[in-house]
């Protein structure tokens, strides 16, 4: 081996390691959009407490709130088929890419179930009593009231959870993903220079979750200047 | 003896105080009136460095601090020659009241556990809060909080106590237990400066009120000489917003 | 394949002989970051000097990175001197071969600090200037005002948070195996290496994941009851704004 860390070679890898940024893109709007779908089913459940499914969801929360992503990936890649295929459903053909993409979906669902819930949850009693006071319905009282006002509560949190997600979309490359990671350990195994490969990624991350950081504060700030 | 000269304070552009010069003799009442916006709380506040004021000085006792390069060890010195009752209690809320008024004593001016104990529970007790020695600040109601916020100033007997509008944020009927206590304090002697927008009270016991607008001091006199004969347009101005309310009580 | 609870409690019985390894992995970094942590938040509250400058970049840009990230170049940095240098010498060779956990404590250490660091400063910031103001005012210095009124009541605000630091930080330990470090994960592994029952492996490992994370909440929870009576805070913190 040469010497530690050389400058060029960053410059180098560069193009290498950045043409894969789109899988990684890919994982975390795929995931947030599935999570917020699927979290919003999960939060109507807790907060209506339906019998039974109620009691599942509060377990599946825990469960995905309580273990590393990194576990909840290899039990999504192995146990998936599985479930499937006992109820007829043949997914081995499946690329490893959708398993990622179903673990991270599954994992922000339970953590945006618990965003959207306390978000609502928080909204104060008064506001559903004014709602009422003046005839409208429950329904009408969720749309127009509690709703906009649980919105503005859980923005600050949302943003947290996407830069959380873009975060923990390093681990994808463990099941196999030639993600940016993958790709600086396929070229750190070929040239013994991981370390400029790691740089590279170091700062792609940095970049991105610092921008996405003031661009939700920016947009949290037109949002409440909006509203008052 | 307190003495400012040429104090001068912006935030940013705003120019808040614009060269004060204000003496306080020992034993003196001085009440400082004003609309709001004109700098009387940042004067206050600039006294004993809650504030740091951009230029002017500060005679202290014997001691002449310039605001510009005042040390920090100065700055701790005026602090433990002054206390202050703040507009919203400022209570330690993690320390009981008797735990509140022993703070400045023990910690900072090394009084030892007993002694302080003692002084403070003989401050409390003038203020007329002697069942409430254990309750924790939240436990107290608004003028319970701020009588307790007298004590803490008192038992520290300094040479001067700061009380920043101590009774705006009181409910109406709770403002009159908190004047009550702050009254006995001023006929102990003790050197009070008070901003308040409490007119009646001021004339009460003011030995000397002081008109600020703007940033600057416009008028100065006995309470007789400001409220019936202001000599300066704004000050007239100024009473005659603020003193119909009071008009009958004067 | 057919799903075999057997398998699952095999992995099981060897997977918590390792708890103690996650949890060095995981209580270590968090002492450590409240330690640092704290100071460095002390430090940007009071804008000290240099040190609150710095922090301002470093800790943004450090957050950044994701800990997996932080493990492999803390890995690269450790090791790749010591492959050179074993070439030589006897010890090098030695310690290369070595237990790497140290190497998932510093890792994580480092994110740990960062992360906790945020966390004291908002819980900080929650106290209110007038408690500083009152402080200084009946002539405490600021580490007297620090120590005797800020700090107790910045902790029961930042205790919460912290256990959810904790948190992550034994979930995020798990990513240690990559260095080849035995710790519950790599322990529920080590079976499946033989019988390729990695599924049952993972589920073994993540019930223990999960049973520590819900003890953790569970203190937490008690812990946050037994401080709600620490929290007497000022509400009206508002006013002075009005006046000026």
């Amino acid at each position: 081996m040469g010497s530690l860390f050389d400058i060029k070679l960053v410059f180098e890898y560069f193009p290498a390691i950045i043409s894969r940024f789109h899988i990684t893109l890919l994982i975390v709007v795929f995931s947030i959009t599935v999570g917020m779908l699927l979290g919003l089913l999960i939060a109507a459940i807790r907060i209506y407490k339906i019998p039974v499914l109620n009691h599942i969801a509060v377990v599946y929360v825990s469960f995905i709130r309580g273990t590393p992503i990194i576990i909840q990936l290899f039990i999504v890649y192995y146990g998936l088929p599985l479930l499937l295929d006992a109820m007829g459903i043949d997914i081995n053909q499946w690329e490893k890419l959708y398993f990622v993409l179903a673990a991270y979906g599954f994992n922000n669902a339970a953590f945006i179930s618990e965003i959207i819930r306390s978000a609502i949850l928080s909204v104060p009693q008064g506001q559903r009593e004014a709602a009422y006071s003046i005839g409208l319905s429950r329904w009408q009282a969720l749309r127009r009231v509690i709703l906009p006002q649980a919105f503005l509560i859980a923005f600050p949190v949302f943003g947290t959870r996407v830069v959380n997600t873009f975060e923990s979309t390093s681990l994808a490359f463990t099941l196999g993903i030639l993600d940016m990671i993958g790709q600086a350990q396929a070229i750190g195994n070929r040239t013994y220079h991981e370390l400029e490969g790691y740089a590279v990624i170091a700062v792609v991350f940095i970049v991105v979750s610092l921008l996405l950081e003031k661009m939700f504060l920016h947009a949290e700030k037109r949002l409440i200047l909006n509203r008052r | 003896m307190i003495q400012l000269k040429g104090v001068r304070k912006s935030f940013g552009k705003n120019e808040v105080l614009k060269g004060v010069d204000l003496s306080v003799k020992t034993g003196e009442v001085v009440v400082v009136l004003g609309p709001s916006g004109s700098g009387k709380t940042t004067l206050l506040r600039c006294i004993n460095f809650l504030e740091a004021a951009d230029d002017g000085e500060l005679t202290i006792g014997d001691t002449k601090i310039s605001f510009k390069h005042a040390t920090s060890k100065e700055i701790l010195n005026v602090r433990r020659q002054t206390a202050m009752v703040f507009q919203n209690y400022n209570l330690f809320s993690n320390m009981t009241a008797l735990e509140n008024v022993m703070e400045g004593l023990v910690t900072a001016r090394n009084v030892p556990v007993a002694q302080a104990k003692e002084i403070a529970q003989k401050a409390l007790d003038k203020v007329g809060l002697t069942d409430k020695y254990d309750s924790f600040p939240l436990q107290l109601s608004g003028g319970q909080q701020q009588r307790v916020g007298i004590a803490r100033a008192v038992a520290l007997n300094p040479e001067v106590i700061l009380f920043d509008e101590p009774t705006s944020a009181l409910d109406p009927e709770l403002v009159g237990e908190v004047l009550a206590v702050m009254r006995k304090v001023a006929q102990d002697g003790i050197t009070m400066v008070v901003v308040t927008h409490e007119m009646s009270f001021a004339n009460d016991i003011a030995n000397h009120i002081v008109f600020m607008d703007e940033g600057v001091i416009v008028e100065e006199g006995s309470p007789k000489e400001i409220f019936s004969n202001p000599k300066e347009e704004r000050t007239k101005q100024f009473l005659e917003r603020i003193l119909p309310r009071w008009s009958f009580s004067i | 394949m057919i799903f075999d609870f057997q398998y699952v409690a095999a992995s099981l019985k060897v997977a918590v002989k390792y708890i103690p390894t996650t949890l060095m992995l995981s209580v270590l970094p968090l002492f450590i970051g409240i330690v640092f942590g704290t100071w460095i938040a002390i430090c940007r509250r009071f804008r000290i000097r240099i040190i609150a400058k710095l922090a301002d970049i470093l800790i943004p840009v450090t957050k950044g990175i994701p800990l997996v990230l932080h493990l492999f170049i803390m890995n690269f940095l450790i090791l790749k001197p010591l492959d050179f240098l074993s070439q030589w010498y006897g010890w090098a060779d030695a310690l290369r071969f070595m237990d790497k956990t140290y190497i998932g404590i510093v890792a994580i250490s480092i994110y740990a600090v960062v992360v906790i660091s945020e966390t004291m400063r908002s819980a900080l910031i929650s106290v209110d200037d007038g408690q500083y103001e009152a402080g200084y005012s009946v002539g405490l210095t600021r580490w007297q005002t620090l120590r005797r009124v800020v700090l107790p009541q910045a902790f029961p605000f930042a205790v919460p948070v912290l256990c959810n630091n904790f948190i992550g930080l034994i979930k995020g330990s798990s990513i240690v195996y990559l260095i080849t470090v035995v710790d519950v994960m790599n322990g529920a592994l080590t079976s499946a290496q033989i019988n390729y029952r990695f599924l049952e492996a993972y589920i073994a490992a993540a019930m223990i994941y999960w049973m520590m994370c819900l003890t953790v909440e569970r203190v937490s929870i008690i812990l946050e009851k037994h401080l709600k009576k620490y929290q007497y805070r000022v509400q009206e913190n508002n006013l002075r704004r009005e006046v000026l």
